[in-house]
């Protein structure tokens, strides 16, 4: 379980985040939302405990500050955005790093490796050079990175939390829903998945909590029905849109309309 | 296709490299030990090792020439060639940049500054004596790191274009602060700076080698131990402490370490340059960039390139020797180019 308590972070004299509480339990997948610079990555950061802040931040009741780096590395992995590596390691070898924190015989390594490449059907670039991958394919790349770090290949895993800063802004259609679809799976083992997402109809697909921030407040924390409504939505995004529901799975489905003055063909 | 076979033939692949460097190692030695002024007897190496009783037709000038001069110059080549090639690998690792290099950072010049500075002073000031040498290029060579790493450090990456532009400041500063001492040197004095700004192994002897050798095996060891958590640090900061790693700690214990190493080897042959930028560059594309096999053979590539550059540097000018520096500098600078336009295509492409 996570909790946050007061959590704020000022920059100078600027608020980033003011006074956040939430507590996420585990099998949950929570979304964040809000516009570019409302404090959503910020929030991961601080959840990461790589900046400082003011409040509390606790997994399993104990402050994130009172676990040493490696019980905390083997309790939570952070997928981070724009990170590109400048030496040629294999995909394979790239997934393997996140085993760094287990004390293992290569073997048992490699097997992990293996699993985790066929669940994410990466076999094609299994042997290519990371650094000659698309942003995409570098993408899910570090995403198997994560699932090997939090033991995402057993399927009794329980109580870990995975935070994904924007996992999908590189991918096509089909590796979007297939690496929300297993980090859904995986916070349904038992675990918590906090991911930044700019998608409102994955996130109404994939979430079972959206949190919205504005201008570093938590304004809405609902189911996706509860938050993905015009008179949530419209005020923060500025942007004229109509919601439906789903034909077959009966959730919202969004659609935005074009910026006033702009015509479309 | 189960990814697991290609790990085992890769395998198989990295120890045919280290076989192939271990036994170009053993040749360069074995050249290196029956080569030198005295001209070149192969049996020379095979006849040191036999008993006295078998040796009685070999002239006692030969045998002593090669246990004083001929095997310290040997082993000072091999401890510093890994040195280098070992605080590249590091150094490029701790910048996440393959064009990091302890000569091009101005970490050599740093050290030969602090050498260069105890050898001026030894002549004037009497509590400064040459033992202090090796301290002092330490010193000189921690000052510049830390400082190189903190200008070009931003928000946990390392802008390579700082970094190269803070090595070029920093060696043009230690240049001027070694003409600076070598204005007012005396003669002496003066060409054992010139020996150390163009680095030389001809000044290999015993007792220079008992304080010299300790430090570079306690750096070559401590970087060898921290290879695995070296290896997560090029994923980049963040992403290091992330999987577990205190990477403040490790970023000063690496700082510390390249600068005892580098301090050590300038102490003992003065600034050679570009070792630790070729070295580890050619292990990385011979077995990849995993510092678990990559430092090994980065070792004993160092190694193989500094016999062949100070057998170069012998054979050029026989049998006067060339200053090694120069036949590293003229093999690594166009390489450095070549790196050059290579990332510069990369970031264009």
């Amino acid at each position: 379980m996570l909790s946050c308590h007061n959590v704020s972070i000022e920059r100078g004299c600027r608020p980033i985040l003011n006074n956040i509480n939430l507590k996420a339990n585990n099998g949950e997948l929570i979304v964040l939302l809000g516009e570019n610079g409302a404090g959503k990555s910020t929030l991961l950061s601080a959840i990461c405990n790589d900046i400082s802040f003011s409040g509390q931040i606790k997994i399993d009741e104990q402050p994130i500050q009172s676990f040493d780096e490696q019980t905390l590395a083997q309790k939570r992995a952070v997928l981070l955005q724009n990170n590109r590596v400048n030496f040629s390691f294999s995909t394979e070898e790239l997934i393997a790093m996140g085993r760094y924190p287990y004390h293992e015989s290569i073997h048992e390594q490699t097997q992990v490796v293996e699993q985790l490449i066929a669940q994410l059907a990466l076999e094609k670039l299994a042997l290519r050079d990371v650094t000659a991958l698309s942003g995409g394919e570098f993408q899910r790349v570090q995403f198997a990175r994560c699932l090997a770090q939090l033991n995402a290949h057993k399927a009794d895993t329980k109580g870990k939390l995975m935070l994904l800063d924007e996992p999908t802004s590189a991918l096509d259609m089909h590796h979007q829903h297939l690496t929300l679809s297993k980090a859904k799976a995986f916070a349904k083992q038992g675990n918590i998945v906090i991911a930044v997402l700019h998608d409102l109809n994955l996130t109404s697909l994939y979430a079972d909590r959206v949190l919205l921030l504005n201008k570093g407040q938590l304004c809405h924390d609902g189911t996706p029905q509860e938050v993905l409504q015009s008179s949530v939505l419209q005020p923060i995004y500025k942007t004229h849109m109509q919601i439906t529901t789903h034909p077959t799975y009966q959730i919202p489905m969004i659609f935005s309309e074009p910026q006033l003055g702009v015509t479309h063909a | 296709m189960s990814t697991l076979a290609s790990t085992f033939v890769d395998t198989k692949r990295y120890v045919q490299w280290y076989w192939f460097s271990c036994t170009l190692l053993g040749l360069l030695a074995w050249l290196s030990l029956s080569s030198g002024a005295l001209g070149w007897d192969w049996k020379m190496p095979i006849v040191w090792l036999l008993p006295d009783s078998m040796t009685s037709d070999v002239q006692p000038l030969h045998l002593t020439v090669m246990t004083q001069i001929r095997l310290p110059r040997l082993l000072l080549a091999i401890l510093v060639g890994s040195m280098l090639a070992s605080a590249g690998a590091a150094t490029q690792a701790l910048c996440r940049n393959p064009l990091a290099d302890p000569s091009l950072m101005g970490i050599t010049g740093g050290a030969a500054v602090g050498a260069v500075s105890v050898i001026a002073l030894s002549a004037q000031v009497s509590f400064v004596h040459e033992a202090m040498v090796a301290p002092a290029a330490f010193l000189g060579a921690l000052a510049v790191t830390t400082l190189i790493y903190k200008i070009s450090n931003h928000h946990g990456q390392v802008q390579i274009t700082t970094l190269l532009l803070a090595g070029v400041a920093i060696n043009a500063m230690a240049m001027a602060i070694i003409g600076l001492f070598s204005f007012f040197a005396d003669d002496s004095s003066l060409r054992l700076m010139t020996y150390w700004q163009m680095g030389s192994l001809g000044g290999a002897n015993w007792p220079a080698m008992q304080y010299g050798a300790p430090l570079i095996l306690l750096s070559i060891y401590s970087l060898f131990v921290r290879r695995k958590k070296i290896n997560v640090l090029m994923l980049g900061e963040l992403e290091a402490r992330h999987l577990g790693v205190n990477v403040k700690r490790l970023k000063s214990e690496i700082v510390f370490i390249v600068a005892l190493g580098v301090g050590g080897a300038v102490a003992l042959s003065g600034m050679i340059g570009f070792v630790g930028l070729l070295v580890p560059h050619i292990a990385r594309l011979l077995v990849g960039p995993d510092l678990k096999r990559m430092l090994p053979l980065s070792i004993l590539l160092g190694c193989v390139a500094m016999l062949l550059a100070d057998w170069v540097s012998r054979l050029i000018v026989a049998p006067s020797e060339l200053p090694i520096g120069i036949v590293t500098a003229l093999f690594g600078s166009p390489f450095f180019i070549y790196q050059l336009l290579k990332q510069k295509r990369g970031q264009h492409a």
